[in-house]
């Protein structure tokens, strides 16, 4: 959905979001709804500004969120309050799930197919029955070794997956969803997450109530819901009830990722990550069928749905990398693109690095001293390089690192053995460089140069493009195999100026895609080929140059008071410009808008295409009545239905229990933080089991009931400082309104620890120490859980020891370990001591 | 940079610590594997830099890309690679460290 | 002479009171309007006046995407305010986004690069093309050292996981593109992340 589509909603839970202080301005559509009558609900641990605004604040502990939304989910089902009509068209609520299928209820807390020597799960009996489904997600196609069982996904095109739509199979998703949370109940909600019944049942009523044909309702979530172990499950346990709710392709409904840097939604499509090629295409690995393109492109390429178009993105992207070397005969030079082994996300890499196997690290305006937990260990992977390049603005802990960092303080190490030779390239800023970024409701918007940037800086994309015509240059004479890939990769961009500066816009039309022979611009994906005929360097992002001359990212032409709102001439929303992704949900099964107050697209029977307020998410002149030919055996979008909205997925509904794709369960369960002063109320485990522990020294993690960490331990953002910190830290204005870091205590917890407002305290875990002001406030409070009290702690991890607000970085007490299917490190919930006092001089490890 | 007496023997000692916990991931073997390993190809870099072939090292890079496989898996742990790089080490292990 | 400068001060007190905005906005004139109107603010006039150049910018702190203005003079920022034309911000920022102009201009700013070299004790400044060709030596020989073409027994992986490379969210999607491009399709470097998984 689109920020300002928010407006539209009729009731807005913000959970796992601090929105109000963090992502302020998106938040004034969170408040235009709030006065045109919606709802607005914050569950938080802490009571922020966020709260004060809410209609309504649900206190929950850290990382309980699973069991306060399977609550939900459970309070929907058992009093009937889901949206039927949308539901049972739209979701595999109607699926029925293989006979070996079993739930934490029937398993002892976990799910059939769990191996407990390796610690992880087959999905055989997590599948629809008689079927292989596919993951539509790249992401998780990288990670999982099912698609090497190549062939079983043509199951697809045999026919439809068996559906019960009275509901009554025992295996159906709708059974197997009140199974699963029947105990789920209002009671246990208030034991595990310390939130009273009574508010958590005005939250899921408020839910139901903004609900149906006439009303929708909308989630706000940032790093609060994905920073844990089970962050994955935690969002998809929203949109199970988004699905149930029908909250999903309409106006004012579906969920918010409310993102933390300008493009990280960008860096993510087009990504600098290292499972993907751009956007969504899965990385090849070397343990997986990927030997050649074919092999690659037979086991990755669902039959079915619109992924069936993979080979052609493929095949674009290689054409538009490796231009003329790129040929039929040598398979358009697949093999060049290096081969995954294993798990190289950046908490594995920070454990690598610390084991001596990276010799040289870029660091490109990212501060993980600061910004990536447990900093001391961070900080020992970086003396172990040879060498590191940090490109930024101002000086950054991590490029200091070998001066002033916490070892060097501690007398752990000492400069003059620290080998590695460091680099700090100055950067050129936002208003000195032009070029794109896409925010987080996917809007790419283009920006330009206004000045100059001082001495050397330099954008990154000089920095990118020269390095790489050194690096050619370097490579030129070579007779090596090895050295194909960077001698084939095409490299000419216009330069510009005396910097020879290259031009980001030549970039851009090479991202939209270009046909070979004439050069002429692609005006939309759909007429990328297979056959070498088309280049294209990403191809969800086709048609945002359409033509010479036409950047879409420029154009700047908002909708009118009268307008629809959706601001299609306002920059570029991939795709094809289209403001709300699987739109075609917001009409009926027979194409009529569910309701006139939440109608968005619709067929138009006299056009015979779909038409509306948005670029419509479905093939333009598909029927609503159109189904697929089974006897044909279908692919692609042939075998889904004129009424299947959900196009990525292969048989176009919207999975609420997930078959394929999900390392630790196909339906969100509360298991405990890795680390938790707390016992598991739901369940005989007491974390998931698939989540990624990597304890080694220097990463140990605090043990349950540690007398020495009895609390929770919880970290976020402040206005006025920005992540990694740097740039607002030197900001005089913002670094003058938060000058000082400080950690927020109840005044329970601080009357039982002496602890005085703006004293001094010291908090510790297993991975460090560090020393900060407490500062006083009811916005914490302790929680009740299963019959004792439970205290909170929470600081900012803004601060740092550079610019000019400083203080502890509050990452020095968190370990590195990962979500089973993002690798994602957990912040939001961890365990601490505490105490009043400073740290003695051999300030250290506990 | 590491230095240890007979990193490429260590190296392999802790991979063999690593199968024989099989079908069980062993963190802190692999993780002394590797650290190993990064020893050994430090020295040989050394070297290499010094003059001398680095045929070698080409295999040593694909153990330690193996051995990362094992400890950070995508999916399961690639335990036939893990047997098939323990021998690609053993090889060079008797070169190297004779 | 004494008279004169006794009326002077009256004269002075009056026109004060009459200046100052204090009593005008106790009396209910908008703060935001005529009651923010003094002799000094008379003579005041928008810097942004001064610009010799306006373009368009979006805000670099988080990821709803504010549209910003941003006004130069001889290639100097001067003065960045939000876009009124946005849909997304409609002309408002937030702290962080207002400051931004004390980001560009901030004191700690460095403009030179900098070099450690190992075990030294101090930051040298050196010149960008000295920088530029090291590191570029430096890629070729760590890449050429740690690569892997082929696994023992023949399969092709083509990669080295001996550079990394990490950061990218701040940064544009051409920008991001190239390093992609370069580092991956290039080098053969897989350990390629930035802020959007952590």
């Amino acid at each position: 959905m689109a920020l300002w589509d928010l407006a539209n909603s009729d009731c807005i839970v913000v959970m796992g979001s601090n929105m109000a202080e963090n992502h302020p301005v998106a938040f004034r559509f969170v408040v235009e709804a709030q006065r045109r009558g919606a709802t607005v609900i914050h569950v938080d641990p802490r009571f922020t500004r966020t709260s004060a605004l809410a209609d309504l604040h649900a206190p929950i502990r850290s990382g309980s969120d699973i069991a306060f939304l399977g609550g939900i989910i459970r309070h929907l089902i058992e009093n009937d309050l889901w949206f039927r009509d949308f539901a049972l068209a739209y979701t595999n609520i109607a699926h029925i799930i293989e006979d070996g299928y079993e739930g934490p209820e029937e398993n002892d807390g976990l799910f059939s197919g769990f191996d407990p020597e390796t610690g992880s799960y087959s999905h055989d009996t997590w599948q629809y029955a008689g079927k292989t489904v596919p993951s539509s997600v790249s992401e998780h196609r990288v990670q999982m070794q099912e698609s090497s069982k190549d062939g079983d996904f043509e199951s697809m095109t045999e026919g439809p997956p068996p559906t019960d739509p009275t509901l009554q199979h025992p295996n159906c998703v709708y059974q197997i969803l009140r199974r699963h949370y029947a105990r789920y109940t209002p009671e246990m909600v208030e034991r595990v997450t310390g939130c009273p019944q009574e508010v958590f049942l005005k939250v899921a009523d408020a839910l139901a109530r903004n609900s149906g044909r006439e009303r929708t309702g909308a989630f706000c979530y940032a790093v609060g819901w994905t920073h844990h172990s089970v962050g994955v499950q935690i969002i998809r346990a929203a949109t199970i009830i988004q699905g149930l709710l029908g909250n999903v392709g309409r106006p004012g409904g579906g969920i918010m990722a409310l993102r933390g840097h300008v493009s990280i939604q960008g860096s993510t499509d087009i990504p600098t990550l290292y499972n993907m090629l751009p956007t969504y295409l899965p990385q090849p690995n070397v343990f997986h069928d990927h030997a050649s393109l074919a092999d690659y492109l037979r086991v990755e390429t669902p039959p079915t749905g619109w992924w069936a178009n993979m080979p052609k993105y493929v095949v674009s992207l290689l054409k538009a990398w490796y231009g003329d070397a790129a040929t039929r005969a040598n398979d358009w030079c697949y093999p060049f693109l290096p081969k995954l082994t294993g798990d190289l996300s950046q908490e594995p890499m920070t454990l690598a690095m610390a084991s001596g196997v990276v010799r040289g690290q870029f660091i490109l305006g990212q501060n993980p001293l600061v910004g990536a937990v447990n900093a001391d260990f961070v900080e020992r992977g970086l003396g172990k390089l040879e060498w590191l390049v940090v490109r930024d603005f101002a000086m950054t802990e991590t490029a200091n690192f070998w001066q002033k960092g916490r070892l060097i303080e501690r007398g752990e190490l000492r400069t003059e053995d620290i080998d590695t030779e460091v680099f700090f390239l100055p950067a050129a800023m936002p208003g000195e460089k032009d070029g794109s970024v896409t925010n987080t409701s996917r809007l790419v918007q283009w920006h330009d140069k206004v000045c100059e940037a001082p001495g050397d800086s330099r954008s990154d994309l000089w920095f990118i493009y020269h390095l790489g015509k050194r690096l050619k240059q370097l490579y030129a004479d070579s007779r090596e195999i090895r050295d194909g890939p960077i001698q084939g990769l095409t490299w000419d961009y216009p330069e510009h100026g005396a910097q020879r500066e290259p031009e980001a816009e030549a970039v851009l039309r090479e991202i939209n895609g270009y046909r070979v022979a004439t050069g002429e611009q692609v005006p939309s994906y759909k007429e990328l080929k297979d056959d070498g005929s088309t280049a294209c360097g990403g191809w969800m992002y086709c048609g945002i140059y359409p033509k010479a001359g036409h950047n879409v990212a420029r154009s700047r032409v908002p909708d009118g008071p009268d307008g629809p709102g959706s601001h299609l001439g306002w920059a570029f929303a991939w795709p094809s410009n289209r403001r709300t992704l699987y739109n075609r949900a917001s009409a009926d099964p027979a194409g009529k808008p569910w309701s006139e107050a939440k109608k968005m697209i619709w067929w138009d029977e006299a056009k015979e295409s779909w038409t509306g307020l948005d670029v419509p998410d479905f093939v333009e002149t598909k029927r609503p009545d159109y189904r697929p030919d089974w006897s044909t055996r279908p692919h692609g979008m042939d075998a889904l239905g004129g009424d299947d909205p959900f196009i990525m997925e292969a048989d176009g509904k919207s999975q609420l229990f997930v078959p394929s794709g999900l390392r630790d369960g196909p339906l969100p369960t509360h298991y405990e933080p890795v680390e938790s002063p707390v016992r598991n109320p739901l369940y005989d485990r007491q974390i998931t089991p698939t989540a990624k522990i990597w304890e080694q020294e220097g990463n140990r993690l605090n043990p349950l009931g540690d007398p020495r960490f009895p609390y929770v331990f919880t970290t976020y953002r402040l206005t006025e400082l920005h992540c990694g910190g740097v740039p607002t830290r030197v900001m005089p204005h913002t670094a003058e309104l938060q000058p000082e870091a400080f950690v927020e205590v109840s005044p329970e917890l601080a009357g039982e620890l002496g602890i005085r407002h703006l004293g001094w305290t010291v908090l510790s875990s297993l991975r460090g120490e560090i020393e900060v002001r407490a500062m006083v406030t009811e916005r914490v409070r302790p929680f009740r859980i299963d019959g004792r009290a439970v205290h909170q702690v929470g600081m900012p991890w803004v601060f740092g020891r550079e610019g000019y607000a400083r203080g502890a970085v509050a990452n020095v007490l968190l370990a590195i370990t990962g979500d089973a299917n993002t690798s994602i490190h957990s912040t939001k919930a961890v365990t601490c001591g505490l105490r009043p006092g400073r740290l003695s001089a051999g300030r250290g490890q506990p | 940079m590491t230095t240890l007496p007979h990193p490429g023997h260590a190296a392999l000692a802790a991979l063999d610590a690593a199968l024989a916990r099989q079908p069980r991931q062993d963190g802190a073997a692999l993780e002394r594997a590797t650290t190993c390993l990064s020893a050994v190809r430090d020295g040989m870099i050394a070297e290499m830099r010094a003059g001398r072939a680095y045929g070698d090292l080409t295999k040593l890079n694909a153990v330690i890309s193996v051995v990362l496989a094992g400890r950070f898996p995508l999916g399961e742990i690639p335990w036939d690679e893990l047997r098939r790089a323990r021998g690609w080490l053993a090889d060079l292990v008797e070169r190297v460290e004779p | 002479m004494a008279k004169r400068i006794r009326k002077g001060i009256g004269a002075r007190v009056a026109g004060f009171l009459h200046d100052w905005s204090i009593p005008r906005q106790l009396a209910g004139e908008s703060v935001m309007g005529t009651a923010a109107r003094s002799r000094t603010s008379e003579t005041l006039r928008p810097r942004l006046e001064e610009a010799d150049r306006v373009g368009t910018g979006i805000c670099p702190f988080c990821a709803v995407g504010c549209g910003q203005l941003i006004y130069a003079r001889n290639g100097r920022p001067i003065h960045v305010e939000g876009d009124p034309r946005s849909p997304v911000n409609q002309g408002t920022l937030c702290p962080k986004g207002a400051g931004t102009l004390g980001m560009l201009l901030s004191p700690e700013r460095i403009g030179t690069v900098l070099h450690r070299a190992p075990r030294s004790t101090t930051w040298e400044a050196k010149p960008l093309d000295w920088a530029m060709e090291r590191i570029a030596q430096l890629t070729k020989r760590a890449r050429d050292e740690t690569f892997v073409e082929t696994l023992p027994d023949g399969r092709r992986v083509n990669h080295t996981l001996g550079l990394g490379s990490l950061g990218g969210a701040t940064m544009d999607n051409e920008e991001n593109y190239l390093i992609k491009k370069l580092f991956g399709g290039g080098l053969g470097m897989l350990n390629i992340e930035n802020q959007a998984r952590i």
